[in-house]
C-alpha cells in the first residue's frame, strides 16, 4: 500500500506572515550581498561593511521563522542551516575570484 | 527598426537577419498584450467576447504569442552577437535566411488557426493540424516538427560558426545551453497515457527551459551586453558567466521538483524540490550584483579618466539593469514565497501563479530582450553612442510600472484565492467560484485589466521608440560630427 502524506496544515492567518517572512529572506540575502558589493566598490564607504552583516544575521532569523511557520521538517532545517552558513562565505568567494581574475587579467587587453 | 531595413549599417548578413527577428518578436508581442487584455476583460465580464473568442483561446495565444516572441528574439539576439562573438559572418547565412521565413510562415499558420479555427473535435487530425492540446506549447503537430527542422538549421549555424570562428567563453556557453534549449523541446512532442508520466516529460520542457536553459541564455546576453555596452573586461565577465551556469543548472535542473509536487510523482521529489527551489533564488541575487558591479566600475572608471566606458547605449542599459531587478523580484521572490511545498499545496493554480509568471516572464526575460533590440538598432545606424529619448522613458516607466502593478493585484487576488478558496473552504469546485465572486478578487482582477492598459501604452511608446530611435540619434551624432568639424 502507497504511504499517504499528510500535509501540516497551515491557519488562514498565517498566509500573510509566511509571504512576508519568505520576501525578507531574500530582500535581506540581497541587501547583505548588495551592501558588501557596494562597500567593496567604494560606491558606499567601506565603514559601511560590516553592517551588511546585520541583513545576513536579520536574513537567518526570517528563515528560521520561515521554517517554523511552515513546519519544516528536521532535514530540511538542517539543511537551511548549513546554506546560510555557505551563503555567509559566497561573496567572500566572489570577490576573491574577482581579485584574482583582475590581477591576472587587469592590463590585458580585450 | 522597420527603417533599418534601408538604413542599414551592418558589416555582418547575421545581424540584418537578427533584425528580422526582432521586428517579427515585436509584432507577436503586441499580440501577446492584446490578447492578455482580451482574457482581462473576460476575468471581470465573463460574457465579453463568449462564444466568439473564449476565455481559453485567449490564453492560449497569450502565453503561446509570449513564447514565440522571446523566441524570435533570443534567434535574433543570437544571429546579432554571432559574428561579434566569432568574427566571422554566420555559416550558412542562406539556409538562416529560409529557415526565418519557413518559420514565420507556419507561426502565422499557427496563429490564425488558433484564432479562427480555436478547437476541433479531438482527434488524431485535431492533434496534427489544430492543437495539440499540451498548456504553454499546444502548437499542432505539423509546426511542431516544422519547428525543430527550424530550429535545427539555426543551430547549425551556430555550431559551424563556433567551430569555424573565435571560441569565446560567452559562445560556448551559448552553444551548450542551445543544444540543451533545442534538445528539450523533443520532451514536450510525445504522449504517455499515463497523465502523471506525461505531466512529468512536459515539465522537463517548461521548467527546464525557462528555470535553466533561458536562465543562462539570459546570463550569455548580460555578460555580452556588458562588453559591448560597458566595455566591460571580457575575462571578467565570462568568469561570472560560468559561475553563473554552475549556480543555475545546480539549483535549475533540480529545483524542477517543485513542479513534480502534486502530478503523483515519488515523494522524495518533495524534498528535492523544496530543497533546490530554495537555492534557485541565489543565482539571481548572483546576476543582480553581478551586473550592478560591472556597470559600477566601468562607469566609475571612465568618471575618473583612466581606462574604462561610460555607457554607450543607455536604453539597452538600462533594460539589461532592469533585467537583473525583475530577475530576482519576479523570479526569485515572487517564485520563492510560494514554491514551498507546504504553502504550494495552498497557492498552486491561483493567480500567484500568474503573478509570478507576469513579473517573472518580463523581468527575466522580456527586458534583456528588449536591450537587445536596442543594441540591434544601435548597430542598424551605426550610432556610437545612442542616449534615451523621451518615448524611451515612457515605454520604460509605463511597461515597469504597468507589470508591477499587475503583478501586485494578482497576488492580491491569488491571497484571497488561498485565504477563501484553498484554507477556508478547501478547495471544491463551488470553492472555486465562491472565491472569484468576492470584492477583493474582482477590485483586484479589475486593477489588473487598468494596469495591463498602463502596460499596453508603453508598448506603444517602445515600438514608437524602436521605430525613431535609431533615425533620431544617427541625425543627432551627424550634427555633433559636423559641429566639432
Amino acid at each position: 500500500m502507497e504511504p499517504v502524506i499528510m500535509m501540516p496544515q497551515i491557519a488562514p492567518d498565517e498566509f500573510l506572515r509566511i509571504f512576508i517572512v519568505a520576501t525578507l529572506v531574500l530582500v535581506f540575502g540581497v541587501g547583505y550581498a548588495a551592501l558588501l558589493t557596494l562597500a567593496k566598490m567604494g560606491v558606499v564607504s567601506k565603514k559601511f561593511a560590516p553592517f551588511s552583516y546585520l541583513f545576513w544575521i536579520l536574513q537567518v532569523y526570517s528563515l528560521y521563522d520561515l521554517s517554523v511557520l511552515i513546519h519544516s521538517s528536521p532535514f530540511t532545517a538542517k539543511v537551511l542551516a548549513v546554506a546560510m552558513v555557505a551563503y555567509l562565505f559566497a561573496p567572500h568567494l566572489y570577490f576573491y575570484l574577482i581579485e584574482q581574475s583582475e590581477e591576472r587579467y587587469g592590463n590585458s587587453k580585450e | 527598426m522597420l527603417a533599418s531595413i534601408k538604413s542599414n549599417e551592418f558589416k555582418y548578413e547575421s545581424q540584418k537577419l537578427a533584425m528580422n527577428y526582432f521586428r517579427v518578436a515585436i509584432v507577436l508581442f503586441g499580440a501577446q498584450l492584446l490578447m492578455g487584455l482580451i482574457a482581462a476583460i473576460q476575468f471581470l465580464y465573463p460574457s465579453f467576447l463568449f462564444e466568439v473568442f473564449d476565455f481559453n483561446v485567449a490564453r492560449m495565444v497569450h502565453i503561446n504569442a509570449l513564447v514565440v516572441w522571446m523566441l524570435y528574439a533570443m534567434i535574433g539576439s543570437v544571429y546579432m552577437l554571432l559574428p561579434d562573438e566569432t568574427g566571422i559572418e554566420a555559416v550558412g547565412i542562406k539556409l538562416g535566411k529560409l529557415a526565418f521565413w519557413v518559420l514565420t510562415a507556419a507561426v502565422a499558420v499557427v496563429v490564425l488557426v488558433y484564432i479562427f479555427v480555436q478547437v476541433g473535435p479531438g482527434n488524431e487530425a485535431t492533434i496534427w493540424l489544430i492543437n495539440e492540446g499540451r498548456e504553454y506549447i499546444e502548437a499542432p503537430r505539423w509546426a511542431d516538427i516544422g519547428i525543430v527542422v527550424v530550429v535545427l538549421v539555426f543551430y547549425y549555424n551556430v555550431f559551424a560558426t563556433y567551430t569555424k570562428g573565435n571560441r569565446t567563453g560567452i559562445m560556448t556557453v551559448l552553444v551548450a545551453d542551445l543544444f540543451a534549449l533545442a534538445g528539450l523541446y523533443l520532451c514536450g512532442m510525445f504522449f504517455t497515457d499515463n497523465i502523471s508520466m506525461d505531466q512529468y516529460w512536459w515539465w522537463w520542457v517548461i521548467h527546464l527551459w525557462v528555470e535553466a536553459t533561458w536562465e543562462v541564455f539570459v546570463g550569455s546576453l548580460a555578460a555580452y551586453g556588458l562588453i559591448k555596452i560597458l566595455g566591460a573586461k571580457r575575462e571578467i565577465v565570462e568568469m561570472w558567466l560560468w559561475i553563473e551556469v554552475l549556480m543555475l543548472f545546480g539549483s535549475g535542473i533540480l529545483g524542477l521538483g517543485h513542479h513534480y509536487f502534486w502530478i503523483g510523482t515519488p515523494e522524495y521529489w518533495w524534498e528535492i524540490g523544496a530543497l533546490f527551489s530554495a537555492l534557485e533564488p541565489v543565482p539571481l541575487v548572483a546576476m543582480f550584483v553581478h551586473v550592478l558591479y560591472d556597470w559600477g566600475k566601468e562607469q566609475g572608471h571612465a568618471e575618473a579618466g583612466q581606462q574604462g566606458h561610460a555607457v554607450n547605449n543607455t536604453p539597452a542599459m538600462a533594460w539589461i539593469a532592469i533585467n537583473a531587478f525583475g530577475n530576482f523580484l519576479g523570479a526569485g521572490i515572487w517564485g520563492f514565497f510560494h514554491t514551498l511545498p507546504q504553502v504550494n499545496i495552498y497557492t498552486h493554480g491561483t493567480q500567484f501563479t500568474a503573478a509570478h509568471g507576469h513579473l517573472a516572464f518580463f523581468g527575466a526575460y522580456a527586458t534583456i530582450l528588449i536591450g537587445m533590440m536596442y543594441l540591434g538598432v544601435q548597430g542598424a545606424y551605426g550610432i556610437k553612442k545612442m542616449t534615451m529619448t523621451f518615448k524611451t522613458k515612457m515605454a520604460i516607466g509605463l511597461i515597469v510600472f504597468g507589470v508591477l502593478g499587475m503583478t501586485v493585484s494578482l497576488t492580491v487576488a491569488g491571497y484571497e484565492q488561498v485565504l477563501v478558496e484553498r484554507a477556508d473552504l478547501g478547495g471544491g469546485w463551488d470553492a472555486y467560484f465562491i472565491a472569484q465572486e468576492l470584492p477583493w478578487y474582482l477590485q483586484a482582477q479589475g486593477w489588473r485589466l487598468t494596469m495591463g492598459l498602463v502596460t499596453f501604452t508603453g508598448f506603444l511608446f517602445l515600438v514608437a521608440d524602436l521605430l525613431t530611435i535609431g533615425k533620431t540619434e544617427a541625425a543627432k551624432e551627424e550634427e555633433v560630427q559636423a559641429a566639432a568639424a
